[in-house]
């Protein structure tokens, strides 16, 4: 490390996140032909928890010829010591500016992460629009689930990826490799890139705007990419042990990918279908390589829906023991509530359980198509409280397209239920302790709810400021997101590249890391929009199922007809079924990746 | 019980003492030692560490006690084969009976540098001869100034370096903040400093400093 850089770091809070050297570090091969650097525009702490990152990272660094380093948006206090100290942002394993890599990959999980992602490349002095990059800059590309939408960032992104990272990944570097021993211009690298599927390169979409709306959008379309056999997909083993303590410490197996319930408004399960479940064998030997390699004392089993696997009972049946041996807990994360039974609730241990109903009611849980009922939701309690646990979260949200006055008091009236069952089932003396956190619904594309309009500031903050009240009277704890925040969300899920302007100004204006609740700046962004002359009324509105969408040109497999049918069943309160038990016509098994619901 | 004594160097002096107890036990996991948990609810890794050592500040007399019974060399053996470049293992050796090192230390001897130091061994003198000596701390989340003279042991100018032997526990003193505070006396840039925490010290049986080391080679015992 170099004395500037060591003279900085001891002006900063928390210097390990910048230092690297971590347990387990693999081997970087710097005589690699590209040179690649992954980047999360987070904190380290959060990039260390990304499950994707971690995948791609181990994935090229085992690889023969293929070299990966890491770079996670520095805190405030060192942005400003690096701009101060005039030292572009490098990458943590090799300290090398990220400006003399080849490329660069940014994965994108949240749109609020959009300027946080200009302020690293800002500090790395790189040129924020690719049209501004010479040959002398790397290739900038984004991938994750926010890239089913590039076009927000169109002029910032040399191309993106769309869909799951590991194939593609390995396609875009070897294009770059050729490339680069041809010597050739970027702008022939990007027609290259274009060729392969899964890849979108704005600079070859045409998309034409009238008064306020997209007219059109002409380019090729993308096919998003699809890992069949995740069975024999590549996973880490072995892992790195994050300097700073991250926000999810343990170590992960991801059990399956994708999900067939089909709650319409939930973006991860409609983007990650089909279902695709490892076999208990291999996540028993990754999970025992996990243990031994990374020492971390709490296992955690990744899915959208962990009670959904299909050989859940066989896989815990392997893994307790194991875990109980070696002293790792083992963590149970997104069960749904119909998969609680006594068995699970044991095996997840402690004391607190985190429940999702969404809704309040019986008639907007069909609306969603949650499929969940108000007797489902009683028995889980039930088994919860039995079992002893004397604390419960719920997880609501607002502003659901057709919510009513009803559905909101269905919210306390749940609690007040969970209130009378610990009542009659509890095994503990202590008091039971509720809270409540509601979010506010933000349509997101590649939903049957794309169309849907956004609730607005005025009525979230009503809705919020009538649950605070009711819950206040019954003494659980209630908290809920800044509206203003789930706006700019929700203008940023549906945008298009008419909001790149508003993103550089709203940069400018000193808007970053927007999703920590003490970072969120409205004010840069409310006089970025008004600097761009930039309505944010036509992003939040209702959007007919005729209209041109910015993510038009790309194809997740999944119609558009099939969309409005489950919008339209939406409007009716009619539920779909999983469609583990039949068919519902999605279109994934046009593209030969499905048979009732998986691959 | 085992102890190890370890440097923690380059990009190691940029670890907390919470960081280094996080990743000790990840450590000791990773490296299959057979440690002892404590009893209890919620079962932890019996270890034992040193006094914290500040951020910024490198050291070569870092310890950690390990609850085994497993053979020192074992332990060793284990260990390095997944040390981080930054954490070098000097010594590792069993011990009869308690080696509490965190309650046994009283003191630590640091090695200061920074530029034109031969020049300024004047200034220093009159520096450490000062009534008061005061610099800030952080006390329940508030800043406060105290006076740190009497916890400052001794000073010595070498050659090439600053030593300042300091008091630690209660009467510890913020090495880095003191040195800034000589550098700032000097007329010097904060941070163009290095520090390296060289020798821990104990008490013998007249109440005077003694070498760790002294300490631990008289409880050291043979595998």
């Amino acid at each position: 490390m170099d004395k500037k850089l060591i003279k900085i770091l001891k002006r900063v809070q928390k210097p390990s996140r910048y230092v690297g050297g971590e347990i387990g570090l693999p081997v970087i091969n710097e005589e690699t032909r590209v040179k690649y650097c992954l980047c999360f525009p987070d904190v380290y702490e959060v990039g260390m928890s990304n499950l994707g990152t971690k995948i791609l990272y181990h994935m090229l660094n085992d690889r023969k010829g293929y070299s990966c380093e890491r770079c996670y948006a520095p805190w405030p206090d060192m942005g400003a010591e690096l701009k101060r100290e005039n030292y572009p942002l490098f990458s943590l394993e090799t300290k090398t500016p990220l400006a003399k890599f080849d490329m660069l990959g940014f994965s994108f999980g949240y749109e609020l992460s959009y300027t946080t992602f200009l302020y690293m490349l800002d500090l790395a002095q790189i040129p924020l629009e690719a049209s501004k990059r010479g040959e002398e800059y790397p290739l900038v590309y984004g991938g994750g689930l926010c890239m089913s939408n590039p076009e927000p960032l169109a002029d910032f992104l040399d191309f993106a990826v769309v869909g799951d990272g590991e194939d593609v990944t390995i396609k875009v570097i070897d294009t770059v490799m050729k490339a680069k021993l041809s010597k050739l211009p970027k702008s022939e690298v990007l027609k290259m890139l274009a060729d392969i599927d899964g890849v979108y390169v704005p600079s070859k979409v045409n998309a034409e705007f009238s008064k306020n709306e997209l007219k059109k959008l002409e380019g090729k379309t993308v096919k998003r990419q699809i890992v069949r056999d995740l069975d024999r997909a590549y996973f880490p083993t072995k892992i790195l042990v994050p300097n700073e303590t991250a926000i999810f410490e343990r170590g992960t197996i991801e059990i399956m990918r994708g999900c067939t319930r089909g709650c319409r408004f939930c973006q991860a399960g409609f983007l990650y279908r089909p279902i695709r479940e490892r076999r208990v064998q291999t996540l028993v030997s990754q999970a025992t390589a996990q243990i031994i390699n990374s020492g971390f004392d709490e296992l955690g089993l990744s899915s959208l829906s962990t009670g959904d696997y299909s050989m859940l009972p066989q896989l815990l049946s392997f893994l307790d023991p194991l875990c109980a041996e070696k002293h790792v807990r083992l963590s149970l994360p997104s069960l749904r509530l119909d998969s609680y039974n006594g068995d699970m609730v044991s095996l997840t241990g402690g004391k607190s359980l985190t429940f999702a109903p969404e809704a309040g009611s019986q008639r907007l849980r069909d609306i969603i198509n949650k499929n969940i009922t108000d007797h489902d939701i009683d028995s889980a309690l039930i088994s919860a409280f039995e079992a002893g646990y004397t604390s419960v979260k719920f997880y609501f949200m607002i502003g659901l397209p057709y919510e009513t006055a009803e559905d909101l008091m269905g919210m306390v009236e749940v609690v007040k239920r969970a209130k009378e069952i610990y009542k009659a089932h509890k095994k503990s003396n202590r008091p039971l302790s509720i809270s409540v956190s509601a979010s506010t619904f933000i349509p997101k594309a590649f939903t049957p709810f794309e169309w849907c309009a956004f609730i607005g500031k005025a009525e979230a903050e009503k809705r919020q400021t009538f649950l605070s009240v009711a819950f206040k009277k019954l003494g659980v704890k209630f908290s809920f997101h800044d509206p203003r925040s789930s706006e700019i969300e929700a203008i940023l899920s549906r945008g298009d590249r008419r909001l790149c302007k508003v993103l550089r100004h709203a940069y400018a204006n000193g808007a970053i890391f927007c999703s920590w609740t003490e970072m969120f700046n409205p004010e840069a962004y409310d006089k970025a929009f008004e600097t761009c002359g930039v309505n944010k009324d036509w992003y939040l509105a209702k959007k007919d199922v005729k209209d041109v969408l910015p993510w038009d040109l790309i194809d997740t497999g999944l119609s558009k007809q099939f969309f409005i049918a489950e919008y339209e069943r939406a409007k009716l309160g009619a539920v779909t079924k999983d469609c583990r038990h039949g068919c519902n016509g999605c279109g994934l098994t046009k593209m030969g990746v499905c048979k009732n619901g998986r691959c | 019980m085992v102890v190890v004594k370890y440097k923690k160097i380059n990009e190691g002096m940029f670890f907390s003492h919470l960081n280094m107890l996080r990743l000790w036990n990840k450590l000791i996991a990773i490296s299959n030692v057979e440690v002892k948990y404590s009893e209890g609810f919620n079962k932890t890794r019996r270890l034992f560490f040193s006094s914290p050592t500040r951020v910024g500040v490198e050291s070569s007399c870092e310890y950690i006690v390990i609850d085994t019974e497993e053979r020192a060399k074992e332990v060793k053996g284990k260990l390095e084969n997944n040390l981080p470049k930054w954490l070098e293992i000097e010594k590792v050796f069993s011990v009869d009976g308690k080696f509490n090192v965190a309650s046994m230390n009283k003191g630590a001897e640091y090695s200061v540098k920074f530029d034109e130091y031969k020049s300024s061994k004047p200034k220093i003198k009159e520096f450490f001869e000062s009534k008061e000596i005061v610099i800030p701390v952080i006390l329940h989340g508030e800043q406060k100034f105290i006076d740190v003279k009497e916890r400052i042991v001794s000073y010595s100018c070498g050659d090439e370096s600053l030593k300042i032997i300091a008091g630690v526990g209660d009467k510890s003193v913020r090495i880095d903040e003191l040195v800034k505070k000589l550098l700032e006396f000097l007329n010097k840039s904060h941070n163009d400093y290095e520090i390296m925490k060289e020798k821990l010290f104990g008490l013998d049986e007249d109440g005077k400093l003694v070498d760790m080391d002294k300490i631990a080679e008289k409880m050291q015992k043979d595998d």
